[in-house]
């Protein structure tokens, strides 16, 4: 992409580079940091270079500032260090040095009037990062750093237009391309509707994709023939088998010209009027194009609940008292749900292996994992791979969680490949010393084949419907006469292993497992309490922290994206709300959810 | 050697070596019958005797348990003494001399045998929870004893970890039968012969589930009276355990003492420990006024969030001396 230039300033979206190289977008912080950004996912080899045309207006010398983060500060070497160049000619400061996201100062650079080459160049395959770059002649500007400064400027530099210019109608738009919004997206195409389906990755199926590789695990429900589509076998999760996958769930939604499919579209805002939203909006992660999607039905299937955030319905965050809705269990306790609420909700994981490289391989040292993976080694990580803490968002820190996996795994491949006396072997959940006389000639071959810098996230904001399923109607199997989605899985919670034992790793988890006849949910916990005409499916549904601890594996979860896209094809046919589904026309609902099978 | 010097050899090791310190028979005066356990689970009642210290302290529970565990009468009766603590949680178990366990086939269990059916037992996260008997064989595969004319089923691969490989009925029964209703049986009789004794050595075992199980029986009174065991808790316990004191502690203590000890525990309590703490102390302004002030000479060991949550607190309940503490940070 060609930039045009300013009389003395130009500023460049890295995640808008014509050519990436290796690196990879990252669209995963925007609502934290600010944009998307590049990252140089290399697994700790460098990633080939990064690199633009850019087009200079005018001579003269530029002051070159690069907006980056040193993610692992501490006394050792920043681990993500890069540098640019402009024409080859490299600009000698290394970047990814300053803790925190900032504008880090990369030196002067003359350049001349015309087009000219901006390369990105990684040094250390460990995670080096870069959100945009920005050359400019005055000597003395003051670059903004405290957010909503910053997203007007960058408005005003790039030109990239605040308010979308393109605007789109459709009958239901589904934010949100994992299990659950395309199963939503299904449904609704079946029945005829025109539907959006907005997702902010290039391949659907969110967790379940290649990206992340969790197997989808539950029952189908009334929704075989649907979730056949999207669903995936039951091999190991991190298996690159998802892959296959991928293709299998592109082919099938394609398959539907009433999907209209925006992949690497992230939503950034909903507006609601009177308790109705009128719009979303949408940004492409790499051009920053924005497009306005307009609709008389919206479907938060975003996993983080961002369109009912944005458009200002009731959520709930974190674990409740088990007082709250009486769902205690003596077994486990005060691990299972809390006496007074906090907010050590179950954890994201970062999925990765190993492979034999069929010869001897360096791993090169990591001290800026240690702090975290300490002495415990590991050549694989499955779903026990898990970060959770009392004090950190799994929506606002999502970035800091991703980053402490990333030391976790970089710091037990290490010590795998590096085993001492002192070494301890993380086998999934238990933790057991290295038998070093077995070990090394096993490692020496040894490589990272594959490591996520997606977070496959279990749970966040969970939006309030007119029902809040919680752990007794699991445990009770409570009847519901709008019974849409059904479960046979045991109710599942994690806690993190360091808080029985703090000299185990802060970054497994543990399953607790409830044994359950099948249970159903209501209809009701999937649309909003106080958004008229906004559906949720996927972990944001309506429930408790105990209560979202059986049905948020993926089948499960694609249940409710199609009970959701059924409801909105009546509430089209009717011209009515979600909530008058469930008062007027439930009947013809269930029934036609019954037709199905 | 012979088998049966080996089979010796072997029981003591388990004794020995298996056993925790927790429950010794040297500390056990007395054991007497407390109540018959009985659930629908099991054919049979099982006697269930408390046991004493020299000084009448209540210090566990025991049972000896003769409990078929095969559909298939393959395997002999499992015979054994459990050993429980005061608050129902599973200590240890011993075979009775001639009476060892066996497996499959009538082989007897190794010294590896005993350790692991005593390690699935401890475990509550084990799978069994969610199996039912006629999981644990795949009939369509079928094994043939060469000691008994009879053949069984084999174990289903996902089933292998969490039992003793050829005693997969003995290890399933014992799991649920120890992680069943007996232990709130025991809980429940413990609880109608409460005593500060009793909740003293629940609070100094390593359990933290027995730790929870004393803890939740106090009253903010007790914990007051109890501060210096409770700290010496807070010092040696689980981030589970310590995070529930600090919970619970009737803050501000009366004694200004008391705070100050309180306060100089914090640099070493865990990242969950010391977010409850900070959440509760920069919470409540009657607490924050107490206590905010004693932490001072602590701010280098929190983190950036963690200092920030602490000033608003301080500006937030108008403590004395917060410009003169911003002059001091800067």
């Amino acid at each position: 992409m060609i930039k045009e230039v300013g009389a003395q300033s130009i500023l460049v979206e890295a995640e808008s580079f014509a050519n990436k190289g290796g690196w990879v977008v990252d669209p995963q912080f925007v609502e934290q940091m600010g944009s998307p950004y590049l990252l140089a996912h290399g697994m700790g080899i460098p990633v080939k270079d990064a690199s633009t045309s850019i087009k200079v207006k005018k001579y003269g010398l530029y002051n070159v500032w690069v907006r980056t983060k040193n993610w692992a500060p501490g006394n050792w070497e920043a681990p993500g260090r890069f540098y640019i160049s402009f024409d080859g000619k490299r600009m000698e400061r290394e970047l990814g040095k300053i803790s925190g996201w900032n504008w880090e100062y990369a030196g002067k650079i003359k350049l001349s009037k015309g087009k000219c080459k901006l390369s990105l160049h990684d040094l250390t395959g460990f995670e080096g990062r870069c959100d945009a770059i920005y050359m400019t002649t005055d000597e003395n500007e003051k670059l903004p750093v405290n957010m909503d400064k910053l997203k007007k400027w960058r408005i005003e530099k790039s030109g990239i237009m605040d308010v979308p210019q393109r605007v789109e109608k459709y009958d239901l738009v589904v934010v949100g391309g994992g299990i659950a919004g395309c199963a939503a997206s299904i449904a609704a195409a079946i029945q005829g509707l025109k539907v959006a389906l907005i997702h902010d990755r290039p391949v659907l199926g969110g967790n379940a994709s290649g990206e992340i590789r969790v197997h989808t695990l539950g029952i189908y429900g009334k929704f075989e023939r649907i979730l056949k589509m999207l669903d995936t076998e039951h091999y190991p999760n991190g298996s690159a088998e998802a892959i296959k996958e991928d293709q299998k769930r592109m082919d099938n939604v394609k398959n539907y010209k009433n999907i209209h499919l925006f992949l690497n579209f992230r939503a950034f805002t909903a507006s609601a009027t009177s308790g109705k939203i009128t719009f979303v909006d949408a940004r492409q992660t790499s051009s920053g194009e924005a497009i306005r999607f307009e609709a008389p039905l919206f479907v938060d299937c975003t996993g983080d609940g961002w369109i009912g955030y944005w458009a200002g319905a009731d959520y709930n965050y974190g674990r409740e008292a088990s007082s709250k809705y009486n769902e205690n269990w003596d077994t486990h306790g005060i691990l299972w749900s809390p006496e007074t609420p906090d907010n050590q909700v179950m954890g994201s994981s970062v999925l990765w292996g190993s492979e034999n490289a069929g010869k001897k391989v360096e791993f090169p040292e990591v001290p800026w994992a240690m702090d975290v993976a300490k002495n415990y080694a590991s050549k694989n990580g499955e779903w026990q791979w898990e970060f959770s803490q009392n004090d950190l968002s799994q929506i606002e820190d999502a970035e800091t969680i991703r980053d402490h996996m990333f030391r976790a795994i970089y710091g037990s491949f290490y010590n795998y490949k590096h085993p001492t006396m002192e070494t301890k072997i993380s086998d999934k959940a238990k933790v057991a010393t290295i038998d070093l006389s077995k070990h090394q000639l096993k490692v020496d071959s040894l490589q990272l084949k594959w490591v996520s810098y997606l977070l496959g996230k279990r749970e966040s904001r969970r939006l309030v419907g007119d029902y809040i399923y919680t752990f007794n109607d699991e445990r009770d199997a409570t009847q519901f006469e709008d019974a849409v989605v059904f479960e046979k899985r045991a109710v599942d919670v994690h806690y993190q292993v360091n808080l029985l034992d703090d000299e185990k790793p802060d970054f497994l988890s543990e399953a607790m497992f409830y044994k359950t006849s099948q249970y159903s949910i209501p209809y009701r916990c999937l649309y909003s309490k106080n958004i008229k005409n906004l559906f949720m499916a996927g972990r944001d549904f309506s429930c408790s922290h105990v209560g979202l601890g059986g049905p948020r594996v993926m089948l499960t979860t694609g249940q409710m994206g199609a009970a959701v896209g059924f409801a909105a094809s009546l509430c089209k046919k009717y011209n009515v709300s979600p909530r008058d589904i469930y008062q007027s026309h439930l009947k013809e609902y269930l029934d036609l959810i019954e037709s199905q099978k | 050697m012979r088998v049966s010097q080996l089979f010796v050899i072997c029981w003591i090791l388990i004794t020995v070596l298996v056993h925790q310190k927790v429950f010794s028979q040297d500390e056990v005066n007395t054991c007497q019958k407390v109540f018959a356990y009985k659930s629908d689970e099991f054919a049979e009642a099982y006697i269930i005797k408390i046991c004493s210290d020299a000084e009448k302290t209540p210090i566990g529970y025991e049972s000896l348990i003769n409990m078929p565990v095969c559909d298939d009468n393959l395997c002999a009766n499992v015979i054994l003494m459990f050993y429980w603590d005061m608050a129902g949680n599973y200590i240890r178990f011993e075979t009775l001399p001639g009476k060892p366990l066996t497996k499959f086939d009538h082989k007897r269990f190794t010294y590896a045998d005993y350790q692991k059916l005593d390690q699935i037992l401890k475990d509550k996260n084990s799978m069994l929870r969610l199996l039912e008997k006629k999981d644990l064989v795949d009939k369509t595969i079928k094994i043939k004893a060469t000691t008994v004319d009879a053949v069984t089923g084999a174990t289903p691969k996902t089933v292998k970890n969490a039992v003793v490989e050829g005693a997969v009925y003995s290890s399933f029964t014992l799991w649920h039968f120890i992680n069943g209703a007996v232990k709130d049986s025991m809980a429940v009789y413990t609880r109608s012969i409460y005593s500060d004794h009793i909740a003293i050595r629940l609070l100094k075992s390593k359990n933290y589930e027995s730790q929870l199980f004393a803890l939740k029986q106090w009253s903010g009174k007790d914990y007051e009276l109890h501060a210096d065991l409770l700290f010496q808790v807070i010092r040696e316990s689980t981030p589970i355990v310590r995070a529930y004191i600090l919970g619970k502690l009737p803050l501000p203590f009366a004694e200004e003492d008391k705070n100050r000890a309180l306060i100089t525990l914090f640099p070493d309590l865990d990242g969950y420990s010391k977010s409850i703490f900070l959440n509760r102390i920069t919470a409540d302004r009657q607490i924050a006024k107490t206590i905010l002030p004693l932490m001072r000479s602590y701010l280098n060991v929190l983190n950036k969030s963690q200092l920030d949550q602490y000033l608003v607190a301080f500006d937030k309940f108008e403590i004395p001396g917060y410009q003169d503490l911003l002059k001091e940070l800067h």
